[in-house]
């Protein structure tokens, strides 16, 4: 019997699914990962132009799949590293907040991280190309311990970046939080399924959990990508 | 040979001469207006919805537009916007009412404290009983709004003391307040934000003497805290959405209300010296624009109209001609490339996974 297709496409979140496919069989799917191509300022990466993609998706009968993995990254662009001004937001979940930051209202957060998901045009692009059913994979929660991700980021020589240090691992978590939100919600709007991270992979207070952790500041390993794909099987 | 005191008096004492002749774009109601400001003054501004025109062009004609609450820079410029940053010099919405004027003052340096403290509306959302539209789809908490009214209050208190002119646009007479304890609301509860109950608010229109003594209050008490500040008082041109003053009809509640407005604003620059009237309204309304400084509801004012107003602003203010007006560059806030530099960090963990990935793509 010909297996149902599970396309996968997104950024350098796919590495982990990438990694975990070579080990990963499955008897229902026949699952492919790109990392989309994209070149700014000279640098290159992923391995699947745009319009191949396209070209590519076009070709997913109705009972396939289109994975995304593109959204959910701004939070880490936002809020990993301390600005000179401290900032931090306070939730429905932690109003414990350092009273000499500024505080940015939850809904102005919310606003910011909204308009950045209506900026990638790259998903419509796809979804409006393929009578399969599209998907958005959620990026896995932050990893909880600074020392660790300060460890990694001070390691990158060469890149130049402004900031104290690493934000509050509650505020990242928070911006994570609100950021999964505006995802879910775009999915929502662009009739798409949100899927997030494995439950199974995250500790009692929302981090990442220490096994799946990859050696840097924002991703996650192989044994995540496995856990990814067993969530995906599972659901589909 | 006559003698009397109108012989000596200048071309703009006389209607036919400074009103009814003149081309529109060339009448210039200002009167004593001596105050001088430069690119480097700190002009602050608050006041009814038509302050905001002001705001604008002031920075458009680059002027030193002082705004003390800018919202934080990793936010970006649309979303602040939005979010009501900069639209007057600290996000405390529209200012109405001289009452409300005096009421943020002490609010802001603890001498009253409403006894109201925040709005819980039906989802959940919590609205600033004083600031009910300045933060969109409200706060998720209590303690969201206080925080942020902390910080709103600490920058009102750095613009008042920090400010080399302030501008404030009289726009309201009418207002609703708590029976409580007087406190005054920018909207009446119920309409954006909180729920009416006429146990609890008491509606109220102002006299001039009641004007007054707000303005006198409000300029002494600045004065205080920045010995040098000067004011500029101005009144809205745009008339009232709607009258709540018994049996009245709103184009004569508009008229009472604008009156008593430009009679305390008169009083208060013929007390003061560091006081001074600009006559916007005068600009707007006046007979010899046949209405056409007005939009086609008959309320919004049109860009010619607040372009003339500013032209005479700057003339008077800054002995700048329209002619040498040229629309300078929107001064862009140096641009914070704090964003910029955490994204190419970001990007290269994303080469350093790139590195490590082996195969292209992969099937199973």
């Amino acid at each position: 019997m010909k297996k149902r297709k599970i396309f996968i496409i997104g950024d350098s979140h796919t590495a982990a699914i990438k990694k975990a496919l070579q080990d990963f069989k499955s008897t229902e799917f026949e699952i492919d990962v790109h990392w989309l191509y994209s070149n700014k300022n000279g640098t290159e990466k992923g391995n699947l132009p745009l319009d191949v993609a396209i070209e590519k998706v076009k070709n997913l009968a109705e009972d396939d799949f289109l994975v995304i993995s593109i959204l959910g990254t701004y939070h880490n662009i936002f809020g990993l590293l301390q600005h000179q001004l401290k900032f931090d937001v306070m939730t429905k979940n932690n109003n414990d907040i350092n009273q000499c930051t500024i505080i940015i209202p939850y809904r102005t957060v919310e606003a910011e991280f909204d308009a950045r998901c209506l900026k990638n045009k790259n998903i419509s692009l796809m979804a409006q190309n393929t009578v399969a059913k599209t998907i958005l994979l959620m990026t896995p929660p932050p990893k909880e311990d600074n020392i660790f991700i300060e460890s990694k980021i001070k390691n990158l020589q060469g890149k130049l970046f402004l900031g104290i240090g690493i934000n509050d691992s509650k505020l990242r978590l928070s911006l994570y939080e609100i950021e999964k939100e505006s995802v879910r919600k775009f999915c929502g709007k662009n009739g798409m399924e949100f899927v997030g991270a494995p439950d199974s992979c995250i500790n009692n207070r929302g981090y990442l959990l220490k096994e799946y952790w990859a050696d840097d500041a924002q991703h996650a390993n192989k044994a995540y990508g496995m856990k990814l794909l067993e969530q995906l099987e599972f659901l589909l | 040979m006559k003698k009397h005191p109108y012989l000596s008096l200048p071309h703009k004492a006389f209607w036919n001469r400074s009103v009814a002749k003149p081309d529109i774009k060339d009448v210039d109601p200002v009167g004593i207006f001596d105050l001088r400001i430069n690119p480097e003054t700190k002009v602050a501004t608050a006041g009814s919805c038509f302050a905001q025109h002001i705001a604008r062009h002031l920075q458009k004609a680059g002027f030193n537009y002082y705004v003390v609450e800018q919202g934080h820079p990793i936010l970006s410029q649309d979303i602040r916007e939005k979010h009501n940053y900069g639209v007057y010099s600290a996000r405390y919405g529209n200012i109405y009412t001289t009452r409300q004027l005096i009421q943020l003052f002490r609010r802001a340096y603890g001498t009253f404290v409403p006894v109201e403290d925040a709005w819980i509306e039906s989802d959940g959302s919590v609205r600033d009983p004083f600031r009910p539209t300045v933060q969109p789809r409200g706060y998720i908490s209590v303690e969201e709004m206080h925080a942020d009214r902390r910080q709103h209050l600490a920058a009102v208190r750095e613009m008042f003391e920090t400010t080399d002119v302030f501008v404030f646009t009289l726009g309201l007479t009418e207002f609703w307040m708590s029976r409580q304890d007087g406190a005054v609301f920018p909207l009446c509860p119920g309409v954006e934000g909180g729920t009416f109950d006429s146990d609890k608010y008491v509606f109220h229109n102002q006299t001039v003497l009641e004007v007054v003594e707000d303005l006198t209050m409000f300029v002494e008490e600045l004065r205080m805290v920045n010995k040098n500040v000067e004011v500029i008082l101005t009144v809205s041109p745009v008339p009232l959405m709607a009258t709540a003053e018994p049996g009245a009809h709103v184009l004569s509640a508009t008229t009472y209300s604008k009156s008593v407005l430009r009679c305390a604003a008169e009083i208060m620059r013929q007390k003061y010296l560091y006081i001074h009237y600009f006559p916007s309204y005068e600009i707007i309304i006046g007979t010899y624009t046949r209405g056409c400084y007005f939009a086609k509801d008959l309320r919004g004012v049109t860009e010619e109209g607040v372009s003339h107003v500013m032209r005479l602003f700057l003339k008077h203010a800054a002995s700048i001609e329209a002619d040498q007006l040229e629309e300078t560059k929107k001064q862009e806030e140096p641009k914070d490339d704090f964003l910029q530099q955490v994204e190419n960090l970001v990007q290269v963990e994303c080469d350093e996974i790139a590195l490590d990935d082996e195969a292209s793509s992969c099937k199973c």
